[in-house]
């Protein structure tokens, strides 16, 4: 389902970083080394050598003048399509992070940094948020 | 005081020749140059310590004594005059001069004789000392209104010092004037609510005094000697809370500062409160943690100070607000800077991550909220220095005009990179020392809870001899 190579692979280590914790769990840790070793170096051929597949398919989309195939996702109906958005965004993880964890927190850090240069009666105490 | 008296001489002589050079010579590059040499002698007499402690003749002496060696002291004594070193062979040459060279020394000599002492009344002339000295060094080129304001944070943790010391020896008040010693450590190390002369010291007075003033933690001896020995449940709860809120606090404001010198004094409230909060843990692998986290911070934050105060030396005033560029102009300050940044958080390969180990692992057991915390402050931390990386180094190309490092600058800089990564890599020749000192704090904290009168703590958990970290 994944549009980016980079994300596909990071996806299929997740996968294979699972299996690694359950071959630990049940205990043979000899297989999990290897298998840890092994998709070290094949995960790490993978991720150098994605940038080249990538430049090969932007070479292709330029001698093709287009796109290999059309985007499917217009081609969906309503509910599929925003099922189909949900999950390319990672079910929007990263807006809803930055809008409850991070923006907060940082507005907050602000503030507190104001009322520390108050407290010393630095210049800038009411200074603009970088 | 009976130690080796040619020990003692090659400890303190240094220091005393190097202010003597600085007050007789009006040549500043030599003043330096005898700085260094005295610096290093007197480092290598503190190592001596550190290794061969039955050299000292100070080893075996306890409370009757003025001068002692205990197992803390002889990990900590190599600290201020490494610090000493590194501040001298790294302060560039425009900003050379001969009585910040003698405060320097001076500096390092009050607080390797602090770390040499339980006695009450040398420790406060060491913390009067190495104050005043930090006082005046922040007073040559700082505005009058930073002066008064740190003036009046150290006036006033002296004061509760004082006052502290004075209850304690009447008796009857002595839990009233540990409570005041809490307060002025707290001062001196900058905890949440005291806070806030840190950053402005690093943003509006000199960097180099006071990170010779901070770095080494007298305050945190201070805590170590005189109050947990003897401190309640209560008290070690509160100060354990106050620096962990401290640790995350001073992270998270890190992270939105808009001048590299705060962030960087924002950074250091985080690393130094830490130390405070693993010391009050009963688990022997917190505490061990805290003294690794003591050293490791002392020359990772050191570094980091030097680096900024380099790259200040050819750029001027630093802001975070846009990108600088400049990595390939000057590779090594760069990944010097990044390298001791991340040794801060625990990055894996340094001590940090040693730290980190032993500080989550040992706190969970005694506290939980604490492993929570500690890996918050460590996560923010890593987070504030890869902002101040990417807008200090990277973004644009680099200009043509030369950037890069003097030979000293390099080699100060190699040198406690290369320190760091091998500590992190074999850590036992590091830990080992450690764990002595954090058994010497249980002990310590043992005695206090079977003293009658005082609320039992829960089991200590001491450093386990066949810990890998200590192999």
């Amino acid at each position: 389902m994944q549009t980016d190579v980079k994300s596909a692979i990071a996806y299929a280590t997740l996968c294979q970083v699972g299996i690694i914790v359950v071959e630990i769990a049940l205990g043979l840790e000899l297989l999990a080394m290897l298998h840890l070793a092994g998709h070290v170096l094949f995960r790490l051929l993978q991720f150098l050598s994605a940038p080249n597949v990538l430049h090969d398919l932007h070479e292709l989309h330029n001698r093709l003048g287009s796109l290999p195939h059309a985007s499917a996702d217009r081609s969906l109906p309503g509910w599929r399509r925003h099922l189909y958005l949900f999950a390319l965004e990672r079910g929007f993880a990263d807006a809803l992070l930055e809008r409850v964890v991070v923006a907060p927190l940082l507005f907050l850090a602000r503030r507190l940094d104001v009322l520390d240069r108050w407290l010393v009666g630095a210049p800038g105490g009411r200074r603009r948020d970088p | 005081m009976s130690g080796n008296p040619a020990w003692l001489v090659a400890l303190f002589g240094p220091a005393l020749l190097a202010i003597v050079s600085a007050a007789l010579d009006r040549d500043a590059r030599r003043v330096r140059a005898m700085a260094v040499g005295c610096a290093l002698v007197c480092s290598a007499a503190a190592m001596t310590a550190t290794l061969l402690p039955a050299l000292t003749g100070l080893a075996e002496q306890a409370g009757a004594s003025a001068l002692r060696l205990d197992a803390l002291s002889q990990i900590l004594l190599p600290l201020p005059p490494l610090l000493w070193l590194i501040t001298v062979a790294v302060t560039p040459q425009a900003q050379l001069d001969r009585a910040g060279l003698g405060r320097t020394a001076a500096a390092a000599g009050a607080c390797m004789l602090g770390f040499l002492t339980e006695w009450p009344a040398l420790l406060a002339a060491c913390w009067l000392l190495s104050s005043a000295v930090f006082l005046w060094g922040c007073s040559r080129g700082a505005n009058p209104r930073t002066i008064r304001v740190l003036a009046v944070y150290h006036a006033l943790g002296a004061l509760l010092f004082g006052a502290g010391l004075v209850l304690c020896a009447i008796g009857e008040l002595a839990a009233a004037g540990r409570w005041l010693i809490v307060a002025a450590v707290l001062l001196r190390k900058g905890i949440v609510p005291f806070h806030a002369w840190i950053p402005e010291a690093f943003d509006a007075a000199r960097i180099g005094p006071t990170v010779l003033f901070s770095a080494p933690q007298l305050g945190t001896y201070v805590a170590a000697t005189l109050v947990l020995p003897h401190a309640s449940a209560e008290l070690l709860r509160v100060v354990a809370l106050l620096a962990l809120g401290t640790s995350v606090y001073g992270a998270a404001l890190a992270l939105v500062q808009v001048e590299a010198r705060r962030a960087l004094g924002y950074l250091f409230v985080s690393q130094s409160a830490l130390v405070l909060a693993g010391l009050d843990c009963t688990s022997g692998e917190a505490v061990t943690g805290a003294v690794v986290l003591w050293l490791a911070s002392a020359l990772a934050f050191t570094g980091l100070a030097r680096t900024v105060l380099c790259l200040e030396a050819r750029r001027g005033r630093l802001r975070l607000t846009e990108h600088h560029g400049g990595f390939d102009q000057m590779p090594l300050l760069a990944a010097s800077f990044l390298l001791f940044g991340l040794a801060s958080s625990g990055f894996p390969g340094t001590l940090g991550f040693v730290v980190q180990e032993l500080l989550v692992h040992g706190a969970v057991q005694s506290f939980p909220a604490m492993g929570f915390l500690t890996i918050a402050a460590a996560s923010l931390t890593a987070l504030a220095v890869l902002r101040m990386y990417f807008s200090l180094f990277c973004g644009r190309p680099g200009g043509w005009v030369a950037l890069s490092l003097r030979r000293r600058e390099s080699v100060v800089f190699a040198g406690i990179a290369l320190v760091l990564v091998l500590a992190g890599m074999v850590p036992g020749p590091v830990v080992r020392p450690c764990v002595r000192a954090s058994e010497l704090l249980l002990v310590r904290a043992g005695a206090r809870a079977h003293a009658p009168g005082q609320p039992a703590l829960p089991a200590v958990a001491p450093p386990r001899a066949e810990e890998p970290l200590a192999r």
